[in-house]
């Protein structure tokens, strides 16, 4: 099809002869030729309106545009929520379940740590001669090395009549509790307490027996014993030590 | 002419506020209206932008359509849902979905009484949306040439002539008239060869 724009510019501005019009308008009878004039004259004037008030549409878009923030963007926040509100469901339950196992993990109380925890070991001064060695080298430096076993099976060995043989008894238990062999802990400690050369010993021999004694069978008999005397050294330590070992987290 | 003007809705006083810029009409239409395109797109494969685009993007159609003489025949709301409902389902199908099915926000019933006036309105739109597209694909000088001589002189009541466009843009008649004959076949051409032209 030819470009009439011109003679369909002219027949809407009235520029047109009478004739030049007449055959514009009897070309209509083929409705191909009265589609493009209507396309062109309908373009035209979409152009021409759009056009004349382009600067009024940009006024209105500028005005416009507090209100979109005001209507839509604050429904952004709320929107990211409910488009996401199975997942974020998901996330929030596998955080709390992750939180309170984290918790409860750092809160439980392991029996061989607390156990350990509560020990209260006294000096080796009594193993050490006047010379200010110890007697005992070997068991001594296996103790001081924290090799417990070693030192342990070395400070049984030290015979009944040796005036350091309750200290010796007494460190070997604390040896043997290092290494949660509760069993042969007790027994150290039991041998400690008939020769136990002070109250003091004797006192620090029951506490550590009732720790080896928890640690075997959960017995508490020497714990009770005791928790019965309020005026014992460990009375206290006692009653802590019992606390935590019935709490909800051990 | 009395019956046609009774038949004019009362929620034409929206599409005046708008066409006068009136921001307490406007915002009405934004409390009234914003809530339900926000669901509508939202609760059918889009988001909250989207909804902003659609929203503004027929609001400024209305605008411009109400400048031309638009006469509302239903209530604003139904209009102005049917109106964003249309326009999401071909944004959707430009999208590349095969299947559109809409879920309607609740409590909120078409009006099919609404639908044929709406779609008029709409094809309308589609049409004169195309048409401007086209002509934004010209050059600047085009458009300036065209948009001036195709514009009424709102003094005269007539459109510029050539003559008062060469002197607006302080150019020949010559260079005008050439131009403007050159731009206006172009952007025929380029409506012409437009498939969307077609399907329209």
């Amino acid at each position: 099809m030819e470009d009439r724009t011109q003679t369909y510019e002219a027949y809407l501005r009235g520029d047109l002869s009478e004739s030049e019009r007449q055959a514009l308008e009897k070309s209509w009878s083929d409705p191909a030729e009265k589609a493009d004039f209507d396309m062109y004259r309908a373009a035209r004037r979409t152009v021409g309106h759009r056009w004349y008030i382009r600067e009024q549409e940009n006024d209105l878009r500028e005005l416009i545009k507090p209100l979109n923030k005001r209507f839509f963007a604050s429904a952004k926040k709320r929107s990211l929520w409910q488009r996401n509100r199975g997942w974020l469901r998901v996330a929030a339950i596998v955080t709390l379940v992750l939180s309170t196992f984290v918790v409860i993990q750092s809160n439980r109380y392991d029996d061989k740590r607390l156990l350990r925890t509560a020990m209260d070991e006294r000096p080796l001064s009594a193993t050490r001669g006047s010379d200010g060695l110890f007697t005992y080298p070997e068991a001594m430096m296996a103790y001081e090395q924290e090799r417990w076993a070693k030192a342990a099976e070395a400070l049984e060995l030290i015979p009944g009549d040796d005036s350091v043989y309750s200290e010796a008894q007494l460190h070997a238990g604390y040896a043997w509790l290092h290494i949660a062999e509760y069993e042969r802990a007790a027994a150290a400690f039991n041998r400690t307490l008939p020769r136990a050369s002070t109250p003091e010993q004797r006192a620090n021999a029951q506490w550590h027996l009732a720790l080896a004694e928890l640690g075997i069978s959960k017995d508490t008999g020497a714990l009770h014993s005791i928790l019965e005397q309020p005026e014992h050294p460990y009375y206290e330590q006692a009653l802590r030590l019992r606390k935590k070992w019935n709490s909800f987290w051990r | 002419m009395d019956k046609k003007k009774q038949a004019v809705h009362a929620d034409q006083r929206f599409i005046v506020g708008l066409v006068q810029h009136d921001r307490v009409v406007i915002e009405e239409i934004y409390q009234r209206n914003a809530g339900r395109i926000r669901s509508l797109v939202v609760r059918n494969s889009g988001d909250v932008d989207d909804a902003q685009d659609l929203f503004q993007e027929v609001l400024m159609a209305l605008y411009r359509q109400g400048q031309d003489g638009l006469e509302l025949r239903c209530p604003f709301e139904v209009f102005f849902y049917i109106a964003c409902r249309n326009r999401w389902i071909n944004e959707l199908k430009k999208r590349g979905r095969r299947r559109v099915t809409i879920t309607d926000p609740e409590g909120f019933t078409i009006q099919s009484a609404a639908l044929p006036e709406v779609e008029s309105w709409q094809k309308r739109e589609e049409k004169e949306h195309l048409f401007y597209q086209k002509f934004q694909e010209l050059g600047p000088s085009c458009r300036e040439l065209l948009g001036l001589s195709w514009t009424l002189n709102p003094d005269t009541g007539k459109y510029n002539s050539l003559l008062e466009v060469a002197s607006m843009l302080d150019r020949s008649y010559g260079y005008v008239r050439k131009k403007v004959g050159e731009c206006r076949a172009r952007f025929m051409q380029l409506i012409r060869e437009s498939g969307a032209y077609k399907d329209l």
